[in-house]
């Protein structure tokens, strides 16, 4: 493959990824600012390490790399928030947390226009524990095979389908009103 | 169509509304991150060429000022000079036994002296 052909398919690729990537990375951070930094992040990742590999085997590694990219900004966050504690009396922890985006509160630009159908999705999802909105947005929106999955978040199969056996139950629980 | 796949295909319906509603200014930093990555990879080679060929002259710089260097040390050249001697001796067409002879009767001639 030439390097241009190599440029022209790396382009469709991340083309066709990158728009459900950003609304994963939002979703799991609720914030776009750090979730385009996120994705962009993933996108020199993959093309830095992986260009040369092949083109099917792209969309578990490009996952991979946003879904490290995501645990890692968590760590970080649970990390500053730790520190806070530690150094910091109680009020101005609280005073800190209060000037801090809500991260149980959806972006509203996400909700803009949408159904509320579609808001209480978004809303539900981020309600979920990470590991479970990983394995519905891979398995489910991104439509990953199991083992693609798994090799995107570093797990076994048997944990994609118990992850994804649970998150199920509780989408479906909280969307009862919302689907057919 | 079971439960399962009417809430697939539910979820799969609202979330792509939720890409279809992202505004231009979104889609076009995307588009310029996606740019930026792929023209990376292009950078990048272009460094390693400049890498390999600043490598390449440095190499051919120092070689340049090793060569000199060691054409003017000589520092065995009197032990190579003395092994060409004998070289030239034995190729010549002097018999041993009268360059024996001839150390015999130096010998004999500095023991006299000696004596």
């Amino acid at each position: 493959m030439s390097r241009v052909e190599q440029e022209q398919q790396l382009n469709a690729f991340l083309m066709s990824v990158e728009k459900r990537a950003l609304r994963m990375a939002e979703i799991a951070t609720c914030n776009r600012d750090d979730a385009l930094e996120l994705v962009q992040d993933a996108m020199f990742g993959l093309v830095k390490h992986y260009a040369k590999h092949e083109p099917e085997n792209w969309p578990p590694l490009f996952h991979r790399i946003l879904q490290n990219r995501i645990r890692d900004w968590h760590r970080r966050h649970k990390l500053r928030a730790t520190i806070l504690h530690w150094f910091c009396k109680d009020e101005d922890v609280r005073n800190i947390i209060e000037a801090l985006p809500d991260s149980h509160i959806t972006d509203p630009a996400l909700q803009m226009d949408l159904s509320d159908a579609g808001s209480q999705l978004v809303i539900a999802l981020q309600s979920l524990p990470r590991r479970q909105q990983q394995v519905f947005m891979l398995r489910i929106w991104e439509g990953l095979s199991v083992q693609d999955t798994a090799t995107a978040m570093g797990c076994s199969d048997g944990s994609v389908k118990t992850h994804l056996s649970r998150a199920m139950q509780k989408l479906k629980a909280e969307l009862e009103a919302y689907w057919p | 169509m079971t439960d399962k796949h009417d809430f697939e295909s539910f979820a799969n319906q609202k979330l792509n509304e939720t890409v279809e509603h992202m505004g231009h200014t979104t889609a076009t930093r995307l588009a310029v991150m996606r740019h930026e990555a792929i023209a990376s990879t292009t950078d990048r080679k272009q460094n390693c060429f400049m890498l390999a060929a600043l490598a390449s002259a440095m190499a051919a710089f120092m070689l340049t000022w090793m060569m000199p260097q060691q054409n003017n040390s000589k520092p065995d050249l009197p032990m190579q000079a003395g092994v060409i001697e004998d070289f030239d001796l034995l190729a010549s067409d002097i018999e041993l036994e009268l360059l024996e002879d001839v150390e015999f009767y130096q010998w004999l001639e500095s023991s006299k002296h000696a004596g």
